[in-house]
């Protein structure tokens, strides 16, 4: 299928390498509801997109997208230059595509070990190596290794969230809304996080409500407002227009 | 809209390994693109095995009309009669499947038609106003 939206990559050539993701004229449903109308985005391989936007815009159906937890009901899917439209979510994880959802995704009954133990499928370390890669990474887990995850508070559920994303060795990292009802000085923390993952090569999407941290540490964003990038570009470019696309103008 | 930014690749060493593994990993789950065609394959499965139904149940009722002796009927009517009617609903199942697929996509064409004049509309109310 060919996309009809034109490619708006101002790059003199193209790359060599095929993006890490890659959404061309997507569109996506619930049921008969349309909820993104050809959306066209690229993450290149080590960078950090960042897809902002107001509440309802259909970010986190676009990570959902990205991630095969909702297949497109057009356009093209595309993981480092393969065509993965209607591949299981599981799939990608093992292929290294990892997602961590809004609400974090950990069991809230089990330890914080046990849910590090959770995430030993993929890669050479097993129980012991992903546990002491997570607690160097963030000591105060450490800490707190046998208190049930439930129990932590936000900011450490979203550390442990992270470290059990990164137990994957991913190359592929989705973000949805990791500031959600966190502190301003642990989202800092946590961007400073993201921004170090990417240093080590991560291809990062992180989808936010809260534009200005992430504007910070990424390296292209796009604006999204009721199902359409409406704005695009490096940080600089998009920061002027968020809050006239967060308040309705832009649409 | 799009939204793209191309890197300095030159720079991302920790990134090249990492993308290159990740080609590797997804290259054998490749789907094929497409869904008009999944539609498509789903009238033409449709369009062979309803009229084989219909042709297989008119032979197993020939055979079946043609003798008297009921040890030779029941064949014609297990491989005709039964084969058949599962073959004729098959095929009905595939047309029907084909019939809402059509529907769903006629129904998001008009949906978008209709947001996007009213869209207009919103626009030419925001210029007078």
């Amino acid at each position: 299928m060919s996309p009809k939206a034109k490619t708006a990559d101002s790059a003199p050539a193209a790359p060599a390498v095929p993006p890490a993701l890659e959404l061309l004229d997507v569109t996506a449903a619930y049921g008969r509801i349309e909820v993104l109308h050809g959306v066209t985005l690229a993450v290149q391989p080590g960078t950090v997109f960042a897809l902002l936007g107001p509440n309802g815009a259909g970010k986190s159906t676009a990570l959902k997208v990205a991630s095969g937890r909702l297949a497109p009901t057009g356009g093209c899917l595309h993981v480092a230059g393969t065509h993965v439209n209607g591949v299981k979510p599981h799939r990608l994880a093992r292929a290294g595509v990892c997602s961590i959802p809004e609400g974090r995704g950990i069991f809230p009954n089990l330890t914080v070990a046990e849910n590090l133990r959770m995430m030993t499928f993929r890669g050479d370390l097993g129980t012991d190596g992903v546990a002491e890669q997570a607690y160097v990474r963030f000591p105060v887990l450490g800490e707190r290794r046998t208190q049930l995850a439930g129990t932590l508070s936000g900011g450490e559920q979203q550390m442990l969230a992270m470290a059990r994303a990164l137990a994957t060795d991913p190359s592929l990292l989705l973000l949805d809304e990791i500031s959600m009802g966190l502190a301003p000085m642990i989202v800092g923390k946590l961007y400073e996080l993201v921004g170090q993952l990417a240093s080590e090569g991560i291809s990062i999407l992180v989808v936010e409500q809260f534009a200005r941290t992430a504007l910070a540490i990424a390296d292209a964003a796009a604006i999204m407002v009721q199902g359409r990038i409406v704005r695009s570009g490096k940080p600089q470019d998009v920061t002027d227009d968020v809050s006239a696309a967060y308040l309705g103008a832009a649409s | 809209m799009t939204a793209t930014q191309a890197p300095d690749l030159a720079e991302l060493e920790g990134a090249e390994a990492r993308h290159a593994r990740l080609m590797g990993a997804v290259r054998n789950l490749g789907t094929r693109a497409g869904g008009p065609e999944r539609a498509r394959a789903l009238l033409i499965i449709g369009g062979v095995l309803a009229p084989l139904g219909i042709a297989l149940i008119l032979l197993g009722w020939s055979g079946a009309a043609h003798t008297t002796d009921l040890f030779e009927q029941i064949p014609y009517v297990i491989s005709g009669g039964l084969l058949g009617l599962a073959l004729l609903i098959a095929g009905g199942v595939c047309y029907l499947a084909f019939w809402l697929t059509q529907l769903v996509y006629a129904t998001r064409r008009d949906a978008a038609d209709t947001r996007a004049a009213l869209e207009r509309i919103e626009e030419v109310l925001r210029g007078r106003s």
